[in-house]
């Protein structure tokens, strides 16, 4: 096996392309059931991911949050732990929650944890006393943790002590010993053998240390080492460093967190067991352990695991369950990270602790493993997906791995970050400094590309978007400073904030400044289920614009929907204040959009606390360019036209200097004579989002407006569809300017097929809920026609509010969704003169019944698995007709009846009555028909040519034949086709064939022709 | 720093809504654009060989490229489709080096997908070069070709 290490270089070389990032939803605290009903808002909102807990059965069942690992094959589908389901559900729920995100073009990681299992001695789970695990042996296996082996962890030899005391402390349960303390210094640096006592002070070689009954446990696991001699994972022989002592323990809790050779990797994280990942030196970079447990000298242990579970040992894959096999501690977590993402389709994970992790453990490929464990993770997301991926670190059609460590220090992460992932950006986390000042007050620091020990991975006052993750909050800790770590306070949300009551916008700027920046990012929410029992911190109680105090608070979610569209492409720097920052998202060096930061309070100069006060700012979109505000931020309103700065007098030129003008030359772009300017006005601790329109004007009433571009997919068939939730993408782009980024947008529209189940499976969402009939028309619109009638209308961002039946005391808002009950169409109409050049549909299902491509790597993935419709194609038509006539007679009738009104009215009358010679049941008899064969009851005929557009192929141009398009005569079809062979052939022109004149033949000219004859019908 | 009211805003930002963005819409003589439309690649497998085109930001109405063959010759092109106007020049025989035309007579547009299939000798490979194409709107465009398969 090759190892899989990357080099730094190589990660600069991998900063090149700039796609569209990534905005996770980090969501806990909540059941999987929940969480899939909320998937169409989460999707509107503008998240593209999932950052969900740990799935597995935690050692405190349905009180375990996950991170105290009980057992790591447990989904919820096993009766133990006082429960079968874990905190959040059942594995049924759990992969059914995958599945749909899916659908929804959302992916989902899992936190997982390596570096311990739970603490069996601190059980508060109800139906279960600490009696009942007992110390090591009792339940499952020697820990009391299924199918591992007390030799799997970092324990120690150990003699019960006299009168409590070892060394110089009181109070041990035991007295261990570090038998390798006498190891040499030369080769491990001195450090990482030392023995030191729970204060961190140094014992000498073969020192004891006192391991305590700490508060809240009943006990600390021990077995006698007679006993665990019996264990299968149980060594031959034993060090000589064992003689004198009688047991077992776990190692003692670590104290000295910064004590990364020793104490941080090999001791007991808050009691908890740690597992013994040591891994085999090479020589480079940290040193880790020869191929032995790192505390106890032992081999690894490799016996056999008769786990239900069990894959393969050689290859890994998935065989028959309960194969017996041998395998160490390193090769079982790869084992089960590979089958979690099997069993659940998961894209990625966020692996916790991964400071108490030797680096190598992720990224190395050690002599007898079959793959490295961040490879495992990423070859097997490739082969889920049918994927061919070269590269694994460039995050185009890769699994999402980002680590935890809580460390601002680049050279703390860029060991792990070189093992094959991403770091949580720490550094970032510390440079904004969450609501009480962007980076102590001077927003501009945040400007800086890279920062001194960070060149080669840090970026933007953090870390660069190939290393890092951003966030202003997770459950772990706070964004404001004053909160971090701060477990006090009981009002619900307020312990990522002031000590009083919940404030909504108190870190609306970083979160701002996050979500926008040239990186992935996430959000924190904890589904507004806060619990004083639980460790997890509250999180963004608005992360889903939930209704509270009210009003449905929209404060974050304005943020990432402006992210979900205009975040894309490189950030250039184009104002840097002490208190406001500009910048640029430039797509191939064309410009796409424009954040402005204000951080006012501290009496800015420029960007003032003065609501009224606004700037002029320099921008390389092109004067004239008309750019939409995205957020509703802006003081001076939402919609602007870019100024010439040639044509401003002398007090309204750009803000340039500020006092930074050495930020602006070293970190921005400099300004130019084609450089437009906008005048823009930002509240204090906010920021603004400019973006060119792209598929609707910002017009709130626009009903006046006629979407005269119409393009149409029909007779998508529902009968191969899963009963469930579907979601229909659908993208619009178009070119703003010359010198412009393409504008996009996109509208996801929740499809639910009630299927045999009836409407109880769109229920879940929709229960109680009456969609409205249609939404305002904003120059432009989507329809679902469902047998012919029009189901649906939507526009972007239209999210009617509604309370979410789920027993929670927060409402929340629901996007609605469609119920389709037999074939469907969809019809997409906006106005021509905004210039959509595509509009594309992907429908996520079993059955591509849209055909579309496959994710396939490309840099940009707008249109990736997407299917662009022509202006008025009727694509898809073939694929459908067959299916969808059958379906929708069969369904359609019975189960309109609880749908939309007009729906089920409609199909019954128009079925029940079909007289003979109406084939396609539109009330309309062949005869009269202008497409007989599908249903269109509408009976729309653009280019009048006789062919209903239901049944044209070319359904915008006059035709005279059955696919009613231009049929050429044989004469024109033989200078079509000589043009053809000319190009074929590489013949030199000729007077017929060189159309243009250009002295060459080619298909400019075969079109040219092809135009002349069609023309000629029309 | 300015504060400036809504009205003067209004008047600046007026002149230019009016005249200076020609943003939209193609002009009549449009020019070669640089960025491919999307990708042609072909996929072999025996004695066929087909050409696949992906990624495309914009239905195609045709397109064409030049095809060398390794390893033997090309006899015939044939549409995976409908698309009615395929041609490589075989009437006059086998074909190591040709011009795939693939194009419709109606219009129809060519999208992503297996587009059109090449019949080879056993073992002969294709490879692509020069590719370009009109899209629906009738602008010239390139189309990235891709290593055989």
């Amino acid at each position: 096996m090759q190892r899989h290490l990357l080099t730094i270089a190589g990660l600069i070389f991998l900063a090149a392309p700039a796609a569209q990032a990534e905005v996770i939803l980090q969501y806990f605290e909540t059941p999987w059931a929940e969480i899939e009903a909320r998937l169409p808002e989460i999707r509107e909102a503008g998240y593209d991911a999932l950052w969900l807990p740990p799935p597995t059965k935690g050692t405190e069942g349905t009180r375990d949050v996950g991170f105290a690992v009980y057992d790591r094959f447990d989904l919820g589908d096993r009766d133990q732990r006082g429960t079968t389901a874990t905190r959040y559900g059942t594995r049924a729920e759990l992969v059914q929650l995958v599945e749909t995100a899916h659908r929804f073009g959302i992916r989902v990681y899992f936190d997982v944890v390596m570096n311990h299992q739970g603490n069996p001695n601190t059980i508060e789970n109800a139906g279960v006393s600490p009696e009942d695990i007992g110390g090591f042996a009792e339940i499952g296996g020697p820990l009391g943790f299924p199918g591992t082996s007390v030799w799997d962890y970092h324990v120690l030899p150990a003699r019960v002590p006299d009168n409590g005391q070892c060394g110089g402390d009181s109070g041990c349960a035991f007295c261990a010993h570090q038998p390798r303390a006498e190891a040499d210094p030369d080769v491990f640096g001195g450090l990482q053998w030392r023995a030191v006592n729970a204060a961190g002070q140094s014992l000498g070689n073969g020192g004891e240390v006192c391991v305590r009954i700490e508060a809240g446990e009943s006990r600390i696991s021990s077995m006698t080492i007679a006993e665990a001699l019996l264990d299968p994972g149980a060594p031959s022989t034993l060090p000589s460093t064992f003689d004198g002592y009688t047991h077992l323990v776990r190692a003692p809790r670590m104290s000295e967190f910064d004590d990364f050779q020793f104490q941080v990797t090999n001791w007991s994280l808050l009691g908890l067991h740690d597992l013994a990942t040591d891994q085999y030196a090479d020589g480079s970079g940290p040193r880790a352990i020869d191929g032995r447990n790192a505390v106890i000298g032992t081999e690894l242990p490799e016996f056999i695991r008769n786990n239900r579970d069990a894959l393969d040992a050689t290859s890994y894959a998935h065989s028959t369950p309960s194969t017996p096999h041998a395998e160490d501690t390193r090769q079982w977590l790869i084992r089960w990270i590979r089958w979690l993402m099997l069993e659940t389709g998961a894209d990625g994970f966020r692996l916790d602790a991964i400071k108490h992790v030797w680096p190598n453990f992720y990224g190395e490929d050690f002599p007898g493993d079959p793959i490295a464990f961040n490879q495992v993770i990423q070859d097997t997301y490739d082969e889920i997906h049918g994927f061919t991926d070269e590269n694994d670190f460039d995050l185009i059609d890769d699994a999402a791995i980002f680590g935890e460590d809580f460390s601002g220090s680049c050279d703390a992460l860029r060991p792990y970050i070189v093992s094959g992932m991403r770091a949580l950006d720490f550094p970032l986390f510390f440079n904004i400094g969450g609501r009480n000042g962007m980076h102590s007050g001077d927003i501009g620091q945040l400007s800086v590309r890279t920062t001194p020990g960070c060149d080669d991975i840090g970026s933007f006052g953090g870390l660069n978007r190939f290393a890092g993750v951003g966030f202003v909050q997770s459950h772990d800790e706070c964004g404001s400073p004053g909160g971090a770590f701060t477990n006090g306070g009981d009002p619900r949300f307020s312990r990522c904030e002031d000590n009083g009551s919940y404030r909504t916008g108190a870190t609306d700027l970083s979160h701002a400044f996050v979500l926008m920046r040239d990186a992935d990012s996430a959000v924190f929410y904890d589904g507004n289920r806060w619990t004083p029992q639980s460790f997890v911190r509250s999180g963004r109680a608005d992360a889903l614009a939930d209704t509270f105090f009210g009003a449905r608070q929209e404060g974050l979610t304005r943020y990432t929907r402006a992210a979900r569209r205009a975040a894309r492409g490189r950030q250039e720097n184009l104002f840097v204040g002490n208190n406001a920052y500009a910048f640029e998202r430039d797509v191939d060096g064309k410009p796409a959009s424009i954040v402005v930061l204000n951080d006012g309070e501290g009496g800015d100069a420029t960007f003032g606390n003065d609501a009224n006060q606004g700037a002029f700012i320099f921008t390389r979109f092109p004067a004239g360019t008309r750019l939409i505000e995205l957020t509703g931020n802006a003081i001076f309103g939402d919609d602007l036209v870019v100024l010439d700065p040639t044509t401003l007098d002398a007090s309204e030129q750009p803000e340039v200097q500020n006092g930074r003008n050495n930020f602006q030359a070293a970190n921005g772009v400099a300004p130019g004579a084609n450089f437009g300017v906008i005048f823009t006005g930002v509240p204090a601790r906010q920021a603004v989002v400019y973006a060119p329109p792209a598929f609707l004007d910002s017009d709130p009433q626009g009903d006046s407006a006629t979407p005269d571009d119409v393009r149409t997919i029909n007779d998508i068939p529902v009968n191969t569809l899963r009963p469930g939730v579907h979601a229909l993408h659908v993208r619009f782009s178009r070119s703003v300017c010359d010198d412009c980024a393409e504008a996009q947008d996109e509208v996801v529209i929740p499809l639910c097929v009630p299927g045999g189940a009836g409407a109880a499976v769109c229920g879940a969402v929709a229960a109680g809920a009456t969609p409205p009939a249609s939404d305002a028309i904003v120059r432009g619109l989507v329809e679902i026609l469902d047998g012919g009638a029009v189901a649906a209308r939507r526009s972007v961002e239209s999210a009617p509010s509604r309370s979410l039946p789920d027993g929670a005391s927060v409402n929340a808002a629901v996007v609605h969704q469609v119920v389709v009950t037999g074939a469907f169409d969809v019809r997409i109409a906006v106005d021509a003169a905004l210039g959509t050049d595509v509009i594309a549909l992907r429908l996520d299902d079993d059955a591509n019944l849209i055909p579309g491509t496959p994710r396939s790597g490309t840099p940009e993935r707008f249109l990736d698995g997407f299917v662009a419709l022509p202006r008025g194609a009727g694509e898809g038509e073939g694929e459908g007709e067959g299916e969808g006539e059958g379906e929708g007679e069969g369904e359609g009738e019975g189960e309109g009846e609880g749908e939309g009104e007009g729906e089920g009215e409609g199909e019954g009358e128009g079925e029940g009555e079909d007289p003979d010679g109406d084939d396609d049941g539109d009330g309309i008899r062949n005869a009269d028909d202008v497409c007989p064969t599908v249903r269109d009851p509408e009976q729309s005929d653009f280019d009048s040519d006789g062919v209903g557009d239901a049944c044209d192929r070319c359904p915008d141009q006059a035709g005279n034949g059955a696919t009613g398009c231009p049929a050429l005569t044989p004469d024109e079809l033989a200078l079509v086709q000589k043009i053809a062979k000319a190009i074929a052939l590489r013949s030199p022109p000729a007077a017929d064939t060189d159309v243009d004149d250009s002295g060459v033949v080619d298909i400019v000219d075969l079109d040219l022709a092809l135009t002349a004859a069609i023309q000629k019908e029309d | 720093m300015r504060i400036l009211s809504l009205s003067l805003i209004a008047l600046l930002a007026l002149p230019f809504t009016l005249g200076a963005c020609s943003c939209e819409g193609v002009t009549e003589d449009p020019p070669v654009v640089a960025d491919p439309v999307g990708t042609l690649r072909v996929v072999h497998n025996g004695t066929t060989a087909t050409l696949v085109v992906t990624g495309l930001r914009a239905p195609l109405r045709m397109f064409q490229a030049d095809v060398v063959v390794s390893g033997g010759n090309a006899t015939a092109i044939a549409p995976v489709l409908d698309h009615d106007t395929l041609e490589g020049g075989f009437a006059d025989g086998p074909k190591s080096a040709f011009t795939a035309v693939v194009a419709d007579s109606r219009r129809l547009p060519i999208n992503n997908g297996n587009i059109a299939s090449i019949t080879v000798d056993d073992g002969a490979r294709l490879s692509l070069s020069k590719a370009i194409a009109v899209d629906a709107n009738g602008v010239r465009q390139t189309l990235a070709t891709e290593a055989s398969e």
